[in-house]
């Protein structure tokens, strides 16, 4: 395969982090990134190079380009943390294959995206690259969070924005294994459909009855972790309603309000704790046959059908500049980039 | 010496706990909810335990959460709370218990034991501590928990490690100023005044800092780079607290041990918690008495009382409260900040 030298790629404006706090929401792509034609770059020692056929976009992606992720920028290279491709160039005998990756040396919003080799995760054919192109961020937080709720010994746990993708994988795990999963959302509509596929209760925040009803709830389901992707009050409302030693576990910052420390008594005399789930960390931190066997559990998974991506959008890459803002800001949205589109 | 066979005191209306939404007041504003005065039998004693007739018991913030329910050991109805006091050792077999027979003592109530908000109260005989000479009274009614809390979270900061103390002209802020110097750990006090400043100095903190200063939050930055402190040891939980979480490093950890402030803190950055691992988390006594030796206890305390008893530290009582007046004047005893509440049975 002759391989171009250059290519389309929506490439990061900026170095390092904002100065400003930032959350995770999008009106505008321009500040951040910018659609250019630049070198298809070159696999050195220990890389590979992937074709791309479809990168996902995440609220992790989001923040990152807003300099609010724990990771600095850098100005010219493209963004996009995860995607799944053909390797087209590399010392390595994945050379042709279908993989899922992380972009650790240049992103995956672009054709073509430069990774380490040991990144490269080697696909069975029956995983749909609908799939596999969000393989890594959403079903392994899922999975590696999900081992913290059963370590824990609690029998039920919270999640917080559970109409997501990675919230639906969690209220899976959480019916599988009889730990269910306490969905918190926005809507009442969604409140019902999660139900369905296994939620043990429903919370709807910005409902009149949610201080009354999350008490209620908490009380009889007892979670002593919560699983919380937003940072916001609602879900300090929900911690200082939980029993004694809940912890909070905080792994994205869908809102910018902070949360205030209401009952800080709580912390003293119920031994409740604040923390936060990176999946850099826990991938850096865990053993790596753990880390193996859960990468071939989500394929396995999605392989059978137990799991399955619902795509909101799937976006050229010529046309993301434009589209990607209002489709991000749909509630629960799951965004693919396809450059050849 | 013959001993009645009944009591006057202060008993739990209620039992086990509170739903974790209570309410929770640090003046025990609610107090006849969940307290009455009562003529009960003695309590009897288990093996290896003493009978202490008490003159002073302590009131702790660990007592008034305990009391409404909100600390993480059950009430029992009927029994006396109050986890610490001093008094005189009056009953109680075995070795230890003939040593210490007649003894003024302070001493601490075992989980599920009868309290010292009592006329009587009971203590496992190895931890009752009798007071030097020199040691008045009422600083042998505190001479548990406040130290024995400086000496364990001063004890979680990494040897040689620094850390940040709030409210650090307190009476826990001297404590741990000079337990910190001996113990090796750098120590980054936190103040309202210039006045304690250069006193916690002398004392043994490394920097002491002035919040309401102009330049604080230079000299707070400027101080974290140098020391590099990972734990923020915290009475006060209010906005300041949240900022000085933000201006710390990785893996900082927040530990609130007591509430000061009405202002309630905000997590400014919580992305920090995610990519930084920082945390947020109460220290609890309880907890790390379970998991610490009693040597090494009761080395902290003969430490303390050493100083009581040279005049280096004094308590400062605000006021004693008769037993039979507790229910009616502890609330209000209860709204001064500062000062400790005792309750006298004299």
């Amino acid at each position: 395969m002759t391989i171009p030298a250059t290519m389309q790629a929506l490439v990061q404006l900026h170095d390092g982090y904002s100065a400003e706090r930032q959350d995770q929401r999008l009106s505008d792509l321009s500040p951040f990134v910018r659609l250019q034609e630049v070198a298809v770059p070159e696999a050195g020692p220990g890389q590979a190079l992937i074709k791309i056929s479809r990168a996902a976009a995440n609220p992790s992606d989001i923040a990152f380009i807003k300099g609010a992720y724990g990771q600095a920028r850098v100005a010219g290279v493209a963004a996009g943390f995860e995607g799944v491709g053909e390797v087209v160039a590399g010392d390595t005998p994945l050379l042709g294959k279908r993989v899922s990756f992380f972009g650790t040396g240049t992103g995956t919003w672009a054709e073509y995206a430069l990774t380490d080799i040991q990144t490269l995760i080697p696909l069975r054919d029956d995983v749909a690259d609908r799939d596999a192109a969000g393989l890594i961020v959403n079903p392994l937080t899922a999975m590696a969070m999900f081992d913290v709720v059963r370590a824990s010994g609690s029998e039920s746990f919270i999640a917080t924005a559970a109409g997501s993708q990675l919230g639906k994988f969690l209220i899976q795990l959480g019916a599988e294994h009889d730990i269910p999963c306490i969905a918190a959302v926005r809507r009442a509509d969604q409140a019902e459909a999660l139900k369905a596929q296994g939620a043990g209760a429903a919370l709807v925040i910005g409902d009149a009855a949610f201080p009354a009803e999350a008490k209620r709830v908490l009380e009889a389901m007892k979670p002593r972790i919560m699983l919380d992707a937003v940072g916001g009050p609602a879900s300090a409302t929900l911690f200082f309603a939980m029993p004694r030693k809940a912890r909070w576990v905080v792994y994205g910052r869908l809102e910018s309000t902070p949360p205030a420390l209401t009952e800080i008594g709580q912390f003293i005399f119920l031994q409740k704790q604040i923390e936060g789930f990176w999946l850099t960390s826990w991938m850096r931190e865990e053993a790596p046959e753990r880390v193996g066997a859960v990468i071939a559990e989500v394929q396995a998974r999605f392989a059978d059908g137990r799991w399955r991506t619902d795509v909101s959008a799937e976006i050229p890459l010529s046309r993301t500049m434009e589209e990607m803002p209002a489709a991000y800001s749909q509630p629960d949205s799951k965004i693919l980039i396809a450059p050849g589109g | 010496m013959s001993l009645p066979t009944r009591m006057t005191a202060l008993v739990l209306r209620e039992a086990g706990f509170s739903p974790v939404t209570a309410a929770i007041t640090r003046e025990l504003s609610d107090i006849e909810r969940h307290l009455e005065l009562a003529e009960i039998p003695l309590p009897k004693l288990k093996p290896g335990q003493v009978l202490v007739r008490v003159k002073y018991a302590s009131v702790n913030p660990s007592d008034t959460s305990f009391v409404q329910g909100l600390y993480g050991q059950a009430r029992v109805k009927g029994v006396p709370p109050g986890f610490e006091g001093m008094g005189t050792v009056v009953a109680g077999e075995g070795l230890i218990a003939r040593a210490i027979m007649g003894r003024r003592v302070a001493f601490a109530v075992p989980p599920g034991g009868s309290g010292a908000w009592a006329e009587y109260a009971v203590t496992d005989a190895r931890a009752a501590i009798p007071l030097m000479k020199g040691v008045r009274d009422e600083d042998g009614a505190a001479l548990i928990v406040n130290p024995l809390t400086a000496a364990a979270m001063v004890a979680d900061v990494p040897p040689r490690g620094a850390f940040i103390a709030t409210a650090a002209a307190s009476q826990l802020g001297k404590l741990m100023a000079a337990l910190a110097k001996e113990s090796n750990r750098k120590m980054i006090g936190i103040v309202r005044r210039d006045a304690p400043i250069a006193p916690l100095q002398a004392l043994g903190a490394r920097v002491v800092l002035n919040e309401t200063d102009p330049g604080f939050e230079a000299a707070l930055a400027e101080t974290i780079d140098q020391l590099r402190p990972k734990v923020l040891l915290d009475a006060v939980a209010g906005a300041v607290a949240g900022r000085i979480h933000a201006a710390m490093g990785h893996g900082a950890r927040w530990v609130v041990y007591g509430r000061l402030a009405l202002d309630p803190p905000q997590i400014l950055a919580p992305e920090q918690l995610i990519f930084a691992q920082k945390r947020i988390e109460g220290f609890w006594l309880a907890g790390w008495f379970q998991k610490s030796s009693l040597p090494r206890m009761l080395m902290t305390i003969r430490a303390v009382q050493q100083r009581f008893a040279r005049g280096t530290w004094r308590t400062d009582i605000g006021v004693k409260i008769p037993l039979r007046a507790a229910l009616a004047e502890l609330p209000a005893a209860l709204t001064r900040p500062d000062a400790k509440t005792l309750i006298s049975m004299e």
